[in-house]
């Protein structure tokens, strides 16, 4: 079972496993051929099969990967808000629907919106890694809006972008 | 764009035009796709013509800010309505309460100011968050704890001024009772400072409530006076231990003993944490399937149970607890403190669980602190001070409950705690629903946040079908109506509902509306701050302005 530590796996910066403790945001995408990926940081949860397959497709692209399990409040105080406090930078991820209710929420305050929705009813190492693929890709386009959302208790992989203006 | 209906569209852009001047035109927003991150995504009144939605937002960043906004709104007439964090959701979210109106976003004043580890207390701004706080103090080495609700988003400020609640000792987890000293810009602009910060260079604001003279902090909670710019709060110093025990009584019977003794242990201090009460018996399990219709393995309601208890059967009951093993109901008591203290108070718990004849106590759960990793997996993390958003794990489909939902609205009146009123209150909610054509919902037991009080909690969903979220609201007016008949109000409640709730608190022929109107229109003469805020309508709005 996935200990709710955050493990930043990945990201051609070499990010180290990190502890509980405030983390070090990971900065704005991983140079990668000089360029910098437009992902900040894909969270997935570890408690979904082949999530960490995802964590594979973003390493490779060089984004900064994070596993927790069960409470997104984690990652929220150790990884996503300090990240944000310092800029409104895409982050995707594939977790349950309440946990990314919580982010959209919490992404208000800092203008970024839901653009990605993609409900993944049969989970499993390929269709996640596909679904990986998908929010790389959209993330470096502009955004767009592809909502098909199910049920909240299913699985889904989603990419917040900032699209609005607001507070922070 | 919907405006009030008593704003023009010129008042509105000399509106937004003092805002610009007040905190520059960047941190003014009036686009559409910028307005709409104010929209209540709970709102049980979604995508209809009386959904609640701003027209435009202003974000000042300190108190000068706010002051020139306030003016701003004075001289265009124009409504505001201030929010902290914004995350009120289950009762309006960050959209104001009159349609049209300006949200005074107050996230960019985000600094705590202060922590005084030996005076347990600290300074906030309103946009610092629950967990703003907890990782402030954490950097500070400060071993205090905060007090927060269930979803660690929201901010101190916000939540205390709805009059919100907690999970640790009661003086904390009342959030409101927990503030000491305020600093309020008024519907004038005028800056006020309350209890011992009225006086200039006062030494002690955090350390003494109510000042001199009138005590008036109170009117600026669940109220549409004031701005909060400042709040200070009493921490819970890190206790050495915290003790979890469990007592069961099997009766159907043992109800009123059970809770008139948990009531005497809270009200002498020998139970310090919050107390709970439920029943092993109707919360069954079932194996859990993470990725089906029932992730967290709540069991299908077994109709006949619940039945039983709504009708007092007694024997069934009876029969049931032999049959399973498992208790009529059990009382949760928590105690913080030295570890030998807490396990001397819990035997004299124990002692005085003991006259409900064939009590007895569950093995107890003892924390030291800081939580291990494997606790932290485990334990229900706002009991230790800790912010958490896990109360959002829980999954929206349910065995006992299909039909996709996005949300929710609480019926929660204060009733009194009584095993007797406990029983009552089931009964009429039972029955009230039925009467509207709705599932009856589970037997359920009462949450106990505030001393003395009980509060029985009905979730209803909030769909985004309007038909379904029609026939829950009309439940809701008629549970409010019935329960004021019998002397129950709700603590605090939906937007949608504040009025036909402040209807129902009406001693006097409504004399406590009829004060709060009479504040409001001395301090508020333009009727600009949050209008019909808990019921509070400006006299502009009181002749058929209102939402
Ligand atoms: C699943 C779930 C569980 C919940 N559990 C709890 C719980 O355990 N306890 C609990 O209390 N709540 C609970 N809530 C409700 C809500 O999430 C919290 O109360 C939350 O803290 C309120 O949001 P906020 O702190 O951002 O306040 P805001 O939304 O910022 O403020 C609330 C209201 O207060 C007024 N206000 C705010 N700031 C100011 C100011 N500075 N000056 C003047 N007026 C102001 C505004 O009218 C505003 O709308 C729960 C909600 C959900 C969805």
């Amino acid at each position: 079972m996935i200990s709710r530590r955050q493990v930043l796996v990945g990201g051609g910066g070499g990010l180290a496993a990190a502890g509980l403790g405030p983390a070090a945001p990971p900065a704005r995408g991983r140079e990668m051929g000089g360029r910098a990926h437009a992902l900040a940081l894909f969270l997935y949860d570890g408690a979904i099969p082949g999530a960490d397959a995802a964590a594979r497709v973003a390493a490779g692209a060089g984004v900064p990967a994070a596993a927790f399990g069960g409470d997104i409040g984690v990652p929220w105080l150790e990884l996503v808000a300090p990240l944000w406090r310092a800029a409104p930078v895409p982050v995707a991820g594939i977790t349950d629907g309440g946990a990314l209710f919580c982010l959209e929420q919490l992404a208000r305050g800092h203008g970024l919106c839901c653009t990605v929705r993609l409900a993944l009813p049969v989970a499993g190492a390929a269709r996640i890694e596909a679904a990986a693929r998908a929010l790389l890709g959209a993330a470096e386009g502009a955004p767009l809006r592809r909502d098909s959302a199910g049920p909240a208790n299913l699985p889904v992989a989603w990419l917040l972008q900032p699209i609005a203006r607001n507070v922070r | 764009m919907k405006l009030p209906h008593d704003v023009s569209p010129a008042a509105f852009d000399r509106a937004v035009a003092g805002f610009k001047a007040a905190v520059g035109p960047e941190w003014v927003f009036t686009a559409e796709e910028d307005v709409a991150l104010y929209r209540d995504a709970y709102s049980p009144l979604w995508g209809e013509p009386e959904e609640r939605v701003a027209s435009a937002a202003v974000a000042p960043a300190n108190v000068e800010e706010v002051q020139a906004v306030v003016r701003a709104a004075n001289q265009a007439r124009m409504p505001i309505y201030p929010i902290s964090t914004g995350k009120n959701l289950g009762y309006g979210g960050s959209a104001p309460a009159l349609s049209g109106s300006c949200v005074v976003d107050l996230k960019r004043l985000d600094r705590v100011l202060d922590i005084d580890e030996d005076n347990a207390s600290v300074l906030v701004e309103p946009g610092v968050s629950y967990f703003d706080l907890y990782r402030e103090i954490r950097a500070a080495g400060a071993k205090l704890w905060i007090d927060c609700p269930d979803p660690g988003w929201g901010s101190p400020i916000g939540n205390a001024l709805d009059r919100g609640g907690g999970y640790t000792r009661a003086q904390f987890r009342n959030h409101f009772d927990a503030h000491c000293g305020m600093e309020v810009v008024l519907p004038s602009g005028e800056l006020l400072r309350t209890g011992m910060g009225a006086m200039p260079g006062a030494k002690t604001w955090q350390q003494y409530k109510p000042g001199f003279g009138p005590w008036i902090d109170g009117l600026f909670s669940q109220s549409n006076f004031g701005i909060v710019t400042k709040m200070g709060f009493w921490m819970m110093p890190e206790p050495e231990a915290c003790l979890i025990g469990r007592i069961y009584a099997d009766r159907y019977e043992d109800l009123p003993a059970l809770v008139r003794i948990l009531t005497h242990l809270e009200n002498a201090g020998i139970v310090n944490g919050m107390p709970g009460l439920g029943s092993p018996l109707l919360q069954r399990r079932v194996p859990a399937d993470p990725q089906g219709d029932n992730p967290n393995g709540a069991a299908p309601v077994d109709q006949a149970l619940h039945d039983a208890f709504y009708a007092g059967d007694s024997a069934l009951i009876a029969d049931r607890v032999r049959q399973t093993g498992r208790a009529c109901w059990s009382a949760l008591v928590k105690f913080y403190g030295p570890e030998k203290l807490v396990r001397l108070q819990w035997q004299i718990a124990k002692r005085h669980f003991a006259a409900i004849p064939g009590a007895r106590a569950g093995k107890p759960e003892i924390y030291g602190f800081p939580l291990t990793d494997a606790q932290l997996e485990k334990v229900h993390k706002p009991t230790f001070g800790i912010p958490s958003l896990s109360v959002f794990n829980f999954g929206i489909r349910t065995p006992n409950r299909p039909e996709p939902l996005v949300g929710h609205q609480a019926f929660s009146p204060v009733i009194p705690r009584t095993g007797e009123a406990i029983i009552e209150a089931n009964r009429l909610f039972a029955r009230v629903l039925k009467e509207e054509g709705l599932p009856v919902p589970p037997f359920s037991l009462p949450g106990s946040v505030w001393e003395r009080t009980a509060m029985l909690i009905v979730i209803f969903p909030v769909t985004r079908d309007p038909e379904t979220n029609r026939k829950y609201r009309s439940a809701m007016r008629r549970l409010i109506a019935e329960s004021a008949k019998r002397g129950w109000g709700e603590y605090r409640t939906p937007v949608t509902y504040y009025d036909a709730v402040m209807e129902t608190y009406s001693f006097g022929d409504h004399a406590l509306r009829r004060f709060h109107e009479t504040v409001k229109d001395a301090i508020d003469p333009n009727g600009i701050l949050s209008p019909g805020r808990y019921g509070i309508w400006p006299r502009r709005n009181r002749t058929g302005g209102g939402a």
